[in-house]
């Protein structure tokens, strides 16, 4: 059995190795231009795009794939300063050109827009930069926008994406570090941090998993993800996904690593804690004051969103003495028609929000919003005019559905409406102790989950109560003279005394 | 004495340790601990409150005392050491016995009351069986995961606080007089009581190794955690002496609970329901730490003290058939749990107290480590 295996096994090996990993080892340019065509041809399996043309009487070989490589460069660096000369020497071509005798190295760069020149005769190539690229402009992106701040977001370029980073921070500390991800697709992914500030065993974690990924090819930041992630099997997001400049310097800053991957304007930071995903860049653009106000309010969000259909439906079902005296008859009132227990009806308005904002989501913003008014005022109202369901439990699910709608991450959001089902599960089957339970097993989770040797539930558990300053509420930023501490950044000191102007 | 022990990244801080005492010494007692108290020293229950805790802390020296001259061992390491190998082991079979009954009683209890005030149609195995699961969870992971899981809940504890507090406003303190009136025999007797509730410090004997730091730290924390517990406990008992009447004290086996029943709130009727919710989890924290330490106790007895977890859930399953056992009836587990409080005592204060006189009759510590007095 093994053996057949193994002989699988190698098999296997080979034909990939005859598919696409052909480009690692060296192969001496040949003397004959033509030949050289002959042979990128076959590697390239004869591609309609790829357009050669021969200069200077035959002499010389022009090939390039017209797709990938722009026509105006490849006049202007080529075939012009060639018609120039006449009798041409090699060395006229280096101010734009680059020279290579090996062949396979040539095919790579033609896979990335240069044009190769091939000369009758030598057994150099000369390749020319001429890449086309076709960029999106740097708009702010629509799922994180902001009220005040920076406009600016990630495009699909990352050469474009580490220039908006790199004009953030002028500093020699900016590390960049690039790989080639995906055996097949050959994905450009590259990792940012700042030298000084990132925890060393963070980075170098980092560089192992990637180095492990071997899938044949990444479309996106989620195949990283998942890739490298601590716990695949967790809820939880654990790393942050954004599209904005100022929130993955902001990151940096605070000693967290970057990733972004060719394709994608979305970029990856790590290690992060829960708290991460309920920090927006706007906190810091407001007064403090303003800022720990929302921010407290967006906390609020996450336990409204977690326990409040839970905490009814227990109430509902078991414990409805809880209920003070004056709100007894009107919710009595309520449910007294209503043919259905609590949990179906619970399950039932979760899952009709759920079907509205997923209708709605893909469609033309016009459409979308006729789904929102048909679904949210047509379905809300007629479901408790026909009793099905009762008048409080809608007010319930809507305040719920708006608080998980608040994390400024989509992904965290997300997680939060999948928690609801097993809250509400637990509170129908046993009450009040169906919920502690259910969110003792939601903390030792997010007790034992941990982001690349980050504790993801700081600064609550271990609990630091320096931590919390920058957590309910927003210190001035004039107070925040330390970084915190749970990316275990290198350097824990931020600045000095940035109001040391006033005198006492 | 520094400690540079690492145990596969499963030591604590200090701090750590301060909340782990804490939320072990705070459990199932916190409800029927005046109701006892009040059985044997009538108005003066809360003096003998406040003797046990001092007599724990005693205890809680000598446990100390001891761990430290083994500052790398857990109390199954060291009994071995101290009494040879055969008798070693069969009183480290006696500390694991001691630890899956601890945490049974814990269960039963638990059951009992959750029965009688929340939800009295529920099998009680049901709950038990919940907190098992929960328990075997967070006990998969290291002594790290309980250390933040237990610092988080601390802070629900101001809540059992606060909502005892309110009490007050109905309290009155005459009821507390006269002070030792009761007599020192029937005070010290109620004492014994008061000190099955606060048990718990006797996690140390095995997580004493875990923890970073100096040992003088480490008695200063417990012994902190143990000044708070008390205080917390005499305060409950003096608010519940003081809300009932003596005769009225006699009838209600979980005072708090009855007198938190009778406040009514605008926005939320019957506190108590939300009281008991949160006492549930300082229920599973006293129920998660037994388990964690006896699933060190079966750990070391098959020689693979660094792999704990692989025995948690057999052991979970143990303690989840010992808790049926009682069944429902209140006398079983009464003496069920009078039995406990015994074995606590022996296990928790009297052996240690002998560990430590042998080990320094026989001058017998670990080799390499210098005791200094700090």
């Amino acid at each position: 059995m093994n053996f057949i295996k193994k002989l699988f096994q190698k098999n296997e090996n080979d034909m990939q190795i005859k598919d696409y990993r052909n480009l690692e080892d060296a192969k001496q340019v040949s003397s004959s231009a033509d030949k050289n065509l002959e042979y990128i041809q076959q590697k390239l399996h004869h591609p309609s795009d790829l357009k050669e043309r021969k200069l200077k009487n035959g002499k010389a070989l022009l090939v390039y794939l017209e797709t990938l490589s722009d026509q105006d460069k490849v006049n202007e660096k080529v075939v012009l300063p060639l018609s120039k000369v006449d009798d041409y020497e090699l060395k006229d071509m280096e101010s734009t050109g680059k020279q290579h005798s090996d062949l396979h190295k040539g095919i790579k760069e033609l896979l990335k827009g240069h044009a190769l020149l091939f000369i009758e005769g030598h057994t150099e190539l000369y390749t020319f930069n001429a890449t086309v690229s076709h960029n999106r402009s740097v708009d702010e992106p629509e799922n994180e926008k902001i009220v005040r701040g920076s406009h600016e977001g990630f495009v699909e370029n990352i050469s474009v994406n580490i220039n908006l980073v790199r004009k953030r921070i002028e500093s020699t500390d900016l590390t960049v570090r690039y790989y080639k991800l995906g055996e097949r697709s050959n994905t450009n992914v590259s990792i940012l941090f700042m030298q000084s500030l990132v925890d060393p065993e963070v980075l170098e974690k980092v560089h192992e998993r990637l180095q492990w990924i071997s899938s044949d090819h990444i479309m996106s930041p989620g195949y990283v993800e998942e890739f490298i992630e601590d716990a695949p099997y967790s809820p939880f997001p654990q790393m942050l996904n954004t599209e904005r400049p100022d929130r993955a310097v902001g990151d940096l800053m605070e000693g967290r690593v970057a990733v972004m991957v060719e394709g994608s304007p979305t970029v990856l930071t790590l290690p992060v804690t829960l708290m991460v995903f309920y920090q927006t860049p706007d906190d810091y653009n407001e007064r403090w004051i303003v800022g720990s106000y929302l921010r407290t309010i967006r906390l609020m969000s996450f336990l409204i969103a977690v326990t409040l259909p839970a905490f009814y439906t227990a109430v509902i079902a078991f414990h409805f003495e809880v209920i003070p005296d004056a709100l007894v008859l009107p919710i009595k009132a309520s449910i007294k028609d209503i043919a259905y227990p609590p949990i179906i009806e619970a399950l039932v308005m979760v899952i009709t929000i759920e079907l509205i904002r997923e209708a709605g989501v893909r469609l033309p913003t016009p459409i979308g919003q006729t789904i929102g008014i048909v679904g949210g005022l047509v379905i809300g109202d007629a479901v408790v005019r026909a009793g099905l369901i009762s008048n409080v439990m809608i007010v319930i699910i809507a305040v719920t559905a708006i608080a998980s709608f608040v994390v400024p991450s989509t992904e965290m959001s997300a997680t939060l409406r999948i928690l609801i089902y097993p809250m509400i599960l637990s509170a129908t089957l046993l009450g009040f102790i169906g919920i502690v339970f259910a969110l003792m097993i939601l903390l030792i989770h997010l007790c034992k989950l941990e982001s690349f040797g980050t504790p993801y539930f700081s600064p609550f558990a271990p609990l630091k109560w320096k931590g919390l300053k920058d957590t309910f509420i927003r210190v001035p930023l004039w107070k925040m003279n330390k970084r915190p501490a749970d990316t275990q950044v290198e350097e824990l000191k931020r600045q000095k005394d940035s109001r040391g102007w006033k005198k006492p | 004495m520094e400690k540079t022990m690492n145990v596969n990244g499963s030591d604590i801080t200090q701090q750590q340790l301060f909340f782990l005492v804490l939320q072990t010494q705070i459990g199932v007692g916190v409800l029927s601990l005046a109701f006892n108290v009040f059985n044997t020293a009538e108005q003066d229950g809360w003096i003998s409150t406040l003797i046990a805790g001092l007599a724990i802390q005693v205890a809680i020296i000598i446990i100390w005392m001891m761990a430290r001259r083994f500052p790398s061992s857990t109390i199954f390491d060291i009994l071995p050491q101290l009494l040879g190998k055969w008798i070693g082991n069969v009183v480290n079979l006696g500390y694991l016995i001691y630890f899956i009954m601890t945490a049974a009683l814990v269960l039963a209890i638990n059951d009992q009351i959750i029965k009688n005030w929340v939800l009295p149609e529920t099998p009680s195995w049901v709950i038990s069986l919940l907190m098992t699961i929960t328990g075997v969870y967070i006990c998969t992971g290291s002594l790290r995961i309980l250390a933040r899981f237990y610092s988080f809940v601390s802070l629900l504890l101001i809540v059992l606080f606060l909502l005892t507090t309110y009490g007050l406003k109905d309290a009155e303190f005459l009821n507390l007089l006269p002070v030792g009136e009761a007599g020192g025999i029937k005070i010290i007797t109620g004492a014994k009581e008061a000190m099955v509730s606060i048990l718990g410090f006797e996690l140390l004997l095995v997580i004493y190794p875990f923890v970073k730091g100096k040992s003088s730290g480490i008695l200063k924390k417990a012994s902190w955690a143990n000044l708070l517990v008390t205080l917390f406990y005499t305060y409950t008992v003096v608010v519940s002496l003081a809300y009932f009447s003596p005769g009225e004290l006699k009838l209600v086996p979980e005072p708090i609970i009855y007198m938190l029943k009778t406040f009514e709130f605008n926005v939320l009727d019957r506190v108590d329901l939300v009281f008991l919710s949160i006492w549930e989890v300082s229920v599973a924290t006293s129920f998660m730490i037994y388990l964690f330490i006896a699933s060190k106790g079966l750990a070391h007895f098959f020689h693979q003290s660094e792999h704990h977890n692989k025995f948690v859930p057999w052991l979970g399953g143990l303690v989840f058939i010992a808790s049926l056992i009682p069944g429902n009836n209140e006398l079983v587990i009464k003496a069920f749990s009078e039995y406990v409080s015994y074995l606590g005592l022996i296990f928790a204060v009297g052996l240690p107290a002998f560990l430590l006189i042998i080990s320094y009759l026989f001058r017998k510590k670990e080799p390499e480590v210098m005791v200094n007095d700090n």
